[in-house]
């Protein structure tokens, strides 16, 4: 598993726990990664859209400027599900050898 | 201010790697990423402009613009820059040749090297820019021309009516201006017409830029700037040849066909470009 599946692991998490505001979506990931710029978390994020595993939408917050938001498609779902279990098991291989 | 210059740089970097649409709509989210902060926290956070594009282009997609350009740039550059260079390094030969220039030699024969290949230049960078920078590649539609292309056509204009002038001197080989042409004025006539085509190749590069940045229809300038390069090139070829058969009965109505075939089809292309 690789970072970059690893950050897109990460963005798919995040937008599994509800529809993301974009630039909300890239500072959290990019707080939590400090090392990775938010201009590679982008490309990221755009490649999946590219690829149908998320979608964006214009959404309003109340008396704010219109703003992008992404979800989750079906086949971002199925995405995301594979790449969790790639983490798990890579996660319990490394806890095999005594990695933690 | 700075957040402004950070956006136009990363403007021009996004219209150059990305297709039309896509850069459109990637500026909109940087323009909403970058609000607010610094040109210092902008490079931090998302890196230099043209990195960041270059991570959003898709490698495949990238590629094929790149060969693409470099196959224009090509067939509008050789035939623009060589014949300068020819007459230069010829003129350096004859004037500096105690100073050690004969490994110049070679430089004249270039010209006549790529001659023969003009009629695949002129298709294949017409036909190609005519395809690549075509309607529908994700532009929206603009009715008014681009700015200074209108100035450009115009002046590749008048330098295609001049190389149509020394075409015509030497095929209808005029009495009146024969008799008073010496070496000089031809010499200076050669020269003149080569920096024309120098200057019609810069501006073909300048329009193919402008073309994948600001407006496809900038391929119009290219079209015609690529047409009076081969018109040149042609018209080069023959001032310069050494080919005795040209001086066989009715030479010039079959030469005078290609050079009008050459400016009809660019006249033809730039039409067609500029819809």
């Amino acid at each position: 598993m690789l970072k970059r599946d690893l950050l897109e692991l990460c963005l798919l998490h995040l937008m599994a726990q509800g529809d993301q505001y974009g630039y909300e979506l890239l500072r959290r990931l990019h707080d939590v990664f400090p090392d990775v710029q938010e201009s590679a978390l982008y490309a990221i994020l755009r490649q999946l859209c590219r690829e149908g595993a998320t979608e964006r939408y214009q959404g309003e917050i109340s008396g704010g400027p219109v703003r992008k938001y992404y979800r989750l498609t079906e086949a971002g779902q199925d995405r995301y599900a594979a790449l969790l279990t790639v983490w798990r098991d890579m996660r319990d291989a490394l806890s095999v050898l005594g990695i933690q | 201010m700075m957040e402004r210059d950070y956006l136009s740089r990363m403007s021009r970097a996004a219209r150059w790697c990305l297709p039309p649409a896509e850069a459109a709509e990637v500026l909109e989210d940087y323009r909403e990423i970058a609000e607010g902060r610094s040109e210092e926290a902008l490079r931090r956070d998302l890196g230099s402009p043209w990195e960041a594009a270059r991570q959003l282009a898709q490698t495949r997609a990238y590629r094929r613009w790149v060969a693409v350009f470099a196959v224009l740039a090509a067939c509008v550059l050789l035939p623009a820059v060589l014949p300068v260079l020819s007459v230069l390094s010829g003129m350096a030969i004859f004037r500096f040749q105690a100073y050690g220039v004969d490994w110049l030699w070679w430089f004249p024969g270039l010209c006549d090297t790529i001659a023969p290949f003009r009629s695949g230049f002129f298709v294949t960078g017409t036909a190609l820019a005519l395809v690549w920078f075509r309607r529908g590649s994700g532009e929206g539609r603009r009715r008014t021309l681009p700015k200074g292309a209108v100035l450009l056509l115009v002046f590749l204009l008048i330098g295609i009516a001049f190389q149509w002038l020394v075409a015509w001197i030497i095929l209808a080989e005029p009495a009146e201006i024969l008799e008073a042409m010496t070496y000089q004025i031809a010499d200076a006539m050669r020269l003149t017409m080569t920096l024309d085509m120098f200057v019609m190749g810069a501006i073909g590069m300048f329009a193919l830029v402008q073309a994948r940045m600001t407006d496809r229809r900038w391929r119009a300038v290219y079209i015609l700037a690529l047409a009076g390069c081969i018109l040149g090139l042609s018209i080069y070829a023959l001032w310069s040849s050494m080919d005795v058969s040209f001086g066989s009965a009715g030479w010039q109505a079959r030469i005078l066909l290609q050079y009008v075939a050459i400016t009809a089809l660019g006249l033809v292309g730039t039409g067609v470009s500029l819809c």
